[in-house]
């Protein structure tokens, strides 16, 4: 580390009183893998977001960037921490032309107020994450890639990012896309940015497509004895043409977690469209209940209900976690999601765990929590459930883990990359971010 | 390298029946529906990856540009080898490799013709949504590497939404994969900064595709307006109600005219304009869909519906709108066709604005384009014999793509930068926005071996390169374009 004796002086001279907080207490509530920051900035422009990043670019200092701190803890350990850059004070929605079905919004707004200004005008942006409700932003929400049941029917959120702006580690204020639905010109940014922790540079701003919200909806929530039964439903439901917009198959745990009744396997459906559609698809996917032998389905028509509950799902995988506990984004093929449930469950008994797994069983992401009480035996769970999924093409991400655990897990993310992969995400990573200024050691094999 | 020597070298690679280097053999691969040519020293056909990973370590160590074709369909230069050199046909890399039904993806080489994806996969009622006009010529490889659109992207989305993961060789021969059918591969997203960068990162050898469930009814049928400005009005207000149809392309008179005389697919010669609507799902909801829809058009001017109620009928209406671009050639010789996109609610002003850019540069322009995505296809009709016209068909195309910028669009939708637009670049892009993409492109391909001086302007020095330049030059016929 490179001394600053002046570092709050400096700070203050790039953004004043309003841009920094050094109380020890301020500094320890935003600590990421026991490193309490020396600073937290909050800059209320992109010109004062690239002052503090060049400052801190040209003095060694290390940067995190963090959001409505939700996401902040997916990742590899920090190698080290000086800054803390907080979106909290570029927080506005840009531009809003509901003719348009286009938003424009900052980095800091909440995903909770988007979403209600969005539905003034009777529309939503299909970006999903877990902690809505406790303050989950939209750049953070981007800049971890986040996803919920509902990308069965409007896939990843990157298909709903046209525009970003951005702010390099150097200070370079840059850009991609534009405001437009169709737009080809130039290389896709937006790709290129979502998903990356803040590890490239800070999202500051972003222009999303938009969706009209569905006249009418309907929940079915049917009740299997075994995992497999419950997860060729799921899939039966796409294939026979019922469209639904999101399944999820959940386990005892993650049934009670979300408030749903004690049973080995639940299967969730949506439907949205139009009264007569709806009705057509509730119908069919009735039938296809009754020809696999199930009791129900369990209908949830009132929206407030349906809303709660599937508000419960997506934010699943969220939870303060106090104590011995995990929480793993797994990815596996649509058609893995039974095979995960028993593996999952197997590995847990064998290794003493108590896990809850909830499955998007039409897109192929689940999300596992689960509390342990020997920790070799919980890096063993880990490790075994990791080899396991990568063997079918799949991934695990450890996206929270006590920080014992995850110094000894040696990369939340795997070995799914191959040496080609990674060096070409090293080679971006050098490029953009040249002294590594940006969130050192936490994404992918250490960048 | 001299020729001789690159001959012999291609040939221990790639065989006699792979290769073709006799001026008049690589002749018909000078050009690309764009208004560019240039004539490559050689044309290779891999038939493996292996194959294509050997040539890019040859063109490494020797500095030799290697530029990567499909079905040369493209309208903005992609394929065209400006810098001479080897151009790669991807003819005889056209195997679907995997269709995996449940999962819902298929693996298929680059050189896999659209319009076949969709057809060989048909049976097990899955589809692959990307549908460029061009689909029945063009290939997947092309469509990624340009991000391709299509009429049905307003509701499926471009390309890019449906490219799950890659293969492809860098300049140098490393072959690498990207991306995975599973979701949310960890790392930085290769394969979406991949898509869409016009073939100028590394050359694509395999991609892994979404499919998806074909939906169970369609309900295709006609608008009929006065005018454009009816018709615009019209899509402003369907869009601003919130309905997302999966098509909605619009036609002024002339185009109607053109598309009526050579194809005969049914459309009113009559009508000022033309709205071209589709909405599919469960057959419970079109009805009501399609009232919904229609009362909007209603409101806002349209004198008639006509439905095609027959499958014929619609595929005829498509073959129409598809086939539109071909039919231009009756009526001029040359057109020049644009691409620009502006938000959806500009639509009536700048399509007012584009008649009076017409007025002022004394040509006729047609419009055809993809309505409920503001993707707009202006096509300059002219007559390139004519003394004097060229200056002013360039003038009145930076005309036009200039108003789209300056109401807040951009200067390509879906035909790519290439060497069209690339001094158009500066208009939307800062020099930091364009040295962060130059940045990233250097990781992949910094001696510029794959694909060389395109997408980024050229500097000012190498005026001889620019488009403006050439296209005084020569113009290839377009009769057979693709809009």
């Amino acid at each position: 580390m490179i001394e600053t004796d002046n570092l709050i002086q400096d700070l203050l001279g790039i953004g004043g009183e309003d841009g920094l907080s050094t109380g020890q207490a301020q500094l320890d509530a935003v600590a990421l893998d026991g490193q309490s920051p020396r600073a937290i900035v909050r800059p209320s422009t992109a010109e004062e977001a690239a002052a503090y990043l060049k400052y801190a670019n040209s003095h060694g200092l290390k940067v995190a960037i963090r959001g409505g701190g939700v996401h902040s803890g997916i990742g590899n350990p920090l190698e080290w921490l000086d800054i803390v850059l907080t979106t909290e004070r570029m927080a506005a929605i840009t531009e809003y032309s509901p003719a348009d079905l286009m938003v424009g919004v900052q980095a800091g707004v909440k995903l909770s107020d988007l979403k209600a200004e969005l539905a003034k005008n009777g529309q939503f942006l299909p970006v999903e994450a877990a902690g809505l409700l406790q303050g989950a932003t939209i750049g953070g929400a981007i800049a971890s890639n986040t996803s919920g049941p509902f990308r069965l029917a409007y896939g990843p959120a990157r298909d709903w990012l046209i525009g970003v702006k951005f702010v390099l580690a150097d200070g370079t204020i840059a850009k991609g896309g534009g405001k437009v639905v169709k737009n080809v010109a130039g290389f896709d940014m937006m790709k290129l940015f979502i998903g990356t922790l803040g590890t490239l540079g800070l999202i500051y701003e972003m222009n999303f497509k938009l969706l009209p919200l569905p006249p009418l909806t309907s929940t079915l929530v049917v009740a299997f004895d075994d995992y497999q039964a419950a997860c060729g439903l799921a899939l039966k439901a796409i294939d026979t043409g019922t469209f639904p917009s999101a399944l999820t198959v959940l386990d005892r745990g993650a049934a009670l977690a979300v408030g749903l009744p004690d049973r080995t396997a639940t299967l969730l459906l949506e439907v949205r469209n139009t009264a007569q559609a709806l009705e057509r698809q509730v119908r069919d996917i009735t039938g296809l209940c009754r020809e696999a032998g199930a009791a129900g389905p369990d209908m949830l028509d009132g929206s407030q209900e349906q809303h709660d509950l599937w508000q419960k799902v997506t934010g699943f995988g969220y939870r303060e976690l106090s104590g011995q506990g995990l929480a793993l984004k797994v990815s596996t093929l649509p058609d893995q999601s039974a095979a995960l449930l028993t593996q999952a469950h197997a590995l847990a008994d064998r290794l003493s765990l108590r896990i809850s797994l909830l499955s998007h069983a039409g897109h192929g992401l689940s999300w596992l929590t689960g509390s342990y009480e020997d920790e070799d035996k919980a890096l063993e769970f880990v490790r075994e459930l990791t080899s396991w999924a990568e063997r079918l093409g799949g991934s695990v991400a450890a996206e929270r883990l006590p920080l014992a655990l995850k110094q000894r897990v040696g990369d939340v993310w795997g070995t799914a990359l191959s040496e080609g992969e990674l060096k070409l995400m090293r080679g971006i990573k050098a490029k953009l971010d040249p002294e590594r200024t940006l969130g050192p050691g936490r994404f992918v094999a250490g960048i | 390298m001299d020729k001789q020597v690159l001959v012999a070298e291609l040939l221990k690679i790639f065989g006699p029946d792979g290769l073709l280097y006799a001026p008049e053999d690589v002749l018909v691969y000078e050009y690309d529906f764009s208004l560019d040519k240039n004539l490559p020293e050689a044309v290779v056909f891999p038939s493996n990856t292996g194959q294509l990973a050997v040539l890019l370590k040859l063109a490494a160590e020797n500095n030799i540009p290697v530029t990567p074709r499909g079905a040369g369909t493209g309208l903005s230069g992609g394929a065209i080898a400006v810098r001479g050199g080897i151009v790669v046909a991807m003819a005889r890399l056209k195997k679907l490799m995997k269709l995996d039904v449940a999962n819902r993806y298929a693996v298929v080489q680059p050189g896999h013709v659209n319009l076949e994806l969709s057809t060989e996969i048909s049976p097990s009622g899955y589809f692959f949504a990307p549908d460029p006009a061009s689909q029945k010529a063009s290939t997947i490889g092309g469509n990624l590497a340009l991000n391709a659109g299509g009429p049905h992207c307003l509701a499926y989305g471009t390309t890019t939404n449906h490219i799950l993961g890659l293969e492809m060789v860098l300049p140098g021969g490393e072959v690498v994969r990207t991306g995975s059918a599973a979701p949310d591969r960890p790392g930085y997203d290769l394969t979406g900064f991949i898509v869409g960068s016009e073939g100028t990162l590394g050359i694509v050898t395999e991609a892994t595709v979404k499919i998806m469930k074909k939906p169970e009814a369609v309900s295709t049928f006609l608008a009929l307006f006065e005018d454009v400005g009816a018709a615009s009005d019209a899509v402003s207000a369907i869009i601003g109600a919130g309905i997302v149809p999966a098509a909605l392309e619009m036609m002024d008179q002339l185009t109607i005219r053109m598309v009526e005389e050579a194809l005969q697919a049914g459309y009113p010669p009559e009508a000022g304009a033309v709205l071209l609507i589709e909405v599919d799902g469960l057959k419970e909801s079109l009805d009501e869909l399609t009232g919904t829809i229609v009362k909007i058009c209603r409101d806002n001017g349209a004198f008639d519906v006509k439905s095609a109620t027959t499958e014929e009928a619609r595929t005829k209406l498509w073959a129409g709108r598809k086939g539109a671009a071909g039919a231009f050639g009756r009526v001029a010789p040359n057109f020049y066709l644009h691409d620009g996109v502006v938000p959806r609610s500009k639509l009536p002003e700048v399509l007012r604005r584009i008649g009076e850019i017409g007025v002022e540069y004394d040509l006729v322009i047609a419009n055809l384009f993809h309505a409920g995505d503001g993707n707009l296809h202006p096509n300059i009709m002219f007559d390139a014999r004519v003394p004097g016209v060229m200056p002013r068909v360039i003038e009145a195309g930076e005309k036009i793509l200039h108003l789209c910028v300056e109401v807040g669009g951009t200067i390509s939708g879906e035909h790519g930068i290439g060497t069209e637009k690339q001094e158009y670049m500066s208009w939307i892009f800062t020099e930091e926005d364009m040295a962060t993409m130059r940045k990233v492109k250097d990781v992949f391909n910094p001696a510029e071996i794959i694909n060389p001086w395109k997408v980024f302007p050229t500097k000012k020095s190498c005026g001889e390169i620019s488009l403006k330049m050439r296209l005084l030059k020569a113009l290839p016929n377009m009769d057979e374009a693709w809009i």
